[in-house]
């Protein structure tokens, strides 16, 4: 079982609660969405899996990594995570900013191997243009694009999407989802 | 064209880029030995170039004909000043860039934390109470060590209270300036109640200076500096994650809150041992890293040696012209860092439009 939840309690506040004993399990290659309205704890699920939130209590595993207790570094290596939104603060290349999903593979010099790895999922989303262009200077769709790139070379075991396509076009949302299928 | 060329020609064009980078390193590092030897050469004294190296040549040999007073001009006031300008400088710049970087905010400075208003209120109550602090026996290291431990101190407590809430960044900024405020009120009550000895040293201290400094400075500067940028090099990948923010840092698989501790120590390492000799110098820790990422980028692996040239490179041309302009009459330095940053800054955020 690559993903077992097991009774997930997280609240911002103490006095608040916002997932309450949530318990899932995903099999490997199974691709699937969780649907709700807004502010029912979506993406606090997912960053929880992704251990950006620490639930107050419950359990994850993921293989046989107990996320809870895991390093960052270790969870990047299993987990791909794409926000809904990403900071532009940095002013660097999109190449720059697609390096950063290699963090856990990149020594102080990239090496030419580093940059196949991205120059490929480039080719795969279509952006292989856009490659040199400021991250910050890039459209809605072009940016989430980007940022699938980022999650793509963190080459992990599993991905999780936060309305990865909210800023695309049909056509590229299609795209998008054949490629996270994949 | 087909895929492979445009993947070729993009890697083409991005290799060029960190050439450049690489490129503009090499520049600025020239740049700065060139204006060392300058700023070494000139002064209220007669001592021009060729003196400085002969004095530095007397090293080897018994026969360089320089007097004694030359010897003593070059050697312990000139150089250890021009160095001390270039480490303090260095030093100010990086820090600025590592608290922009982990902020993501481009108004932070390395006083931004209030550790200026600190440092400031340690200094003032050094020289206020000088006489019956001299007990203490630190002499002349009397200002530069209460300047220290009130800018650490403001540190622990801003970070303490930022801990105290919700360890966020903003916190610690507010923190910060709250802290700072209270410094300075601290500041005014003692330039309120101290005499006409203390109050001009007071108010030239706060303006900052690299008069006085000795080698012993110089050697306590380069080892913080040194320690720092070495910290700071190693962690080049993990601070370029850091500006991304706390949520995508710790997705990419960097310990977000391990770095922040980490990062907030260099800054305070490296601004109190700045502003604990040199008083309170602005401008070069808000301005150097700004114009270094508008030329280079934002690759703190790049960044890092870029900025910190940049930074020593402002403040070693700042001392120089302070002290040269009106000579002998000398101006505070941090009047000549802002007439020199000032319109450069602007002249390169109105040609990118945008910081």
């Amino acid at each position: 079982m690559p993903l077992t939840v097991e009774n997930l309690c997280f609240g911002y506040r103490s006095d608040k609660q916002i997932l309450k004993s949530v318990s899932l399990s995903i099999e490997s290659g199974e691709l699937v969405s969780i649907v709700g309205p807004n502010g029912s704890g979506k993406t606090t699920l997912i960053k929880c899996i992704n251990k950006i939130n620490t639930p107050s209590s419950g359990k994850i595993l993921f293989d046989d990594l107990d996320i809870t207790k895991a390093k960052p570094w270790q969870i990047a290596r299993k987990i791909g995570y794409v926000p809904q939104i990403s900071s532009d603060s940095m002013s660097g290349s999109v190449i720059d900013y697609i390096l950063l999903g290699r963090r856990q593979y990149l020594n102080w010099k990239i090496k030419a191997s580093d940059l196949a790895v991205i120059m490929s999922a480039m080719k795969k989303l279509d952006i292989v243009d856009l490659a040199n262009m400021k991250f910050s200077e890039l459209s809605g769709g072009q940016k989430q694009k980007v940022l699938v790139a980022r999650a793509l070379v963190q080459e992990p075991d599993a991905f999780l999407f936060d309305e990865p396509t909210s800023n695309l076009d049909i056509k590229n949302q299609i795209e998008i989802m054949s490629i996270a299928r994949e | 064209m087909d895929s492979a060329q445009a993947i070729e020609r993009e890697l083409q064009k991005y290799n060029t880029y960190r050439a450049k980078g690489r490129r503009l390193i090499l520049v600025l590092f020239f740049m700065l030995i060139a204006l060392i030897a300058i700023s070494a050469s000139v002064g209220s004294s007669s001592v021009n170039l060729s003196t400085v190296l002969k004095v530095l040549a007397g090293f080897f040999s018994d026969r360089a004909e320089i007097s004694d007073m030359q010897r003593r001009i070059v050697m312990d006031i000139r150089l250890p000043r021009v160095f001390c300008a270039v480490l303090s400088g260095a030093s100010l710049s990086m820090a600025g860039l590592v608290m922009q970087g982990i902020f993501q905010n481009p108004l932070v400075s390395p006083y931004t934390l209030g550790v200026s208003n600190g440092a400031s209120f340690g200094a003032s109550l050094a020289i206020v109470l000088s006489a019956k602090l001299s007990i203490l026996g630190f002499g002349y290291y009397l200002t530069p060590v209460f300047a220290f431990f009130f800018s650490i101190l403001t540190m622990v407590l801003v970070y303490t209270i930022s801990k105290l809430t919700n360890h966020s960044n903003k916190t610690l900024i507010l923190s910060g300036v709250a802290i700072g405020y209270l410094f300075s009120a601290l500041v005014s009550a003692l330039k309120y109640i101290s005499d006409v000895h203390s109050l001009p040293e007071l108010v030239f201290w706060s303006m900052g200076s690299l008069s006085g400094l000795r080698w012993n400075v110089v050697g306590l500067l380069l080892t913080a500096f040194s320690i720092c940028f070495v910290v700071c090099m190693i962690n080049g990948w993990n601070l370029n994650v850091m500006a991304m923010g706390c949520e995508e840092a710790s997705s990419l698989g960097v310990d977000y809150k391990k770095m922040q501790i980490l990062t907030f120590v260099v800054t305070t390492v490296l601004t109190s041992t700045s502003v604990a000799f040199t008083g309170v110098i602005g401008f070069v820790g808000l301005v150097s890293p700004h114009v270094t990422r508008m030329l280079i980028g934002s690759d703190y692996r790049y960044c890092i040696p870029a900025s910190a040239l940049m930074g020593a490179l402002l403040l070693l041309l700042s001392d120089t012209l302070a002290r040269t302009m009106f000579s002998p009459v000398e101006i505070p330095v941090g009047i000549i860092t802002s007439f020199i940053g000032v319109p450069f800054f602007l002249y390169l955020v109105i040609r990118r439009r945008k910081i």
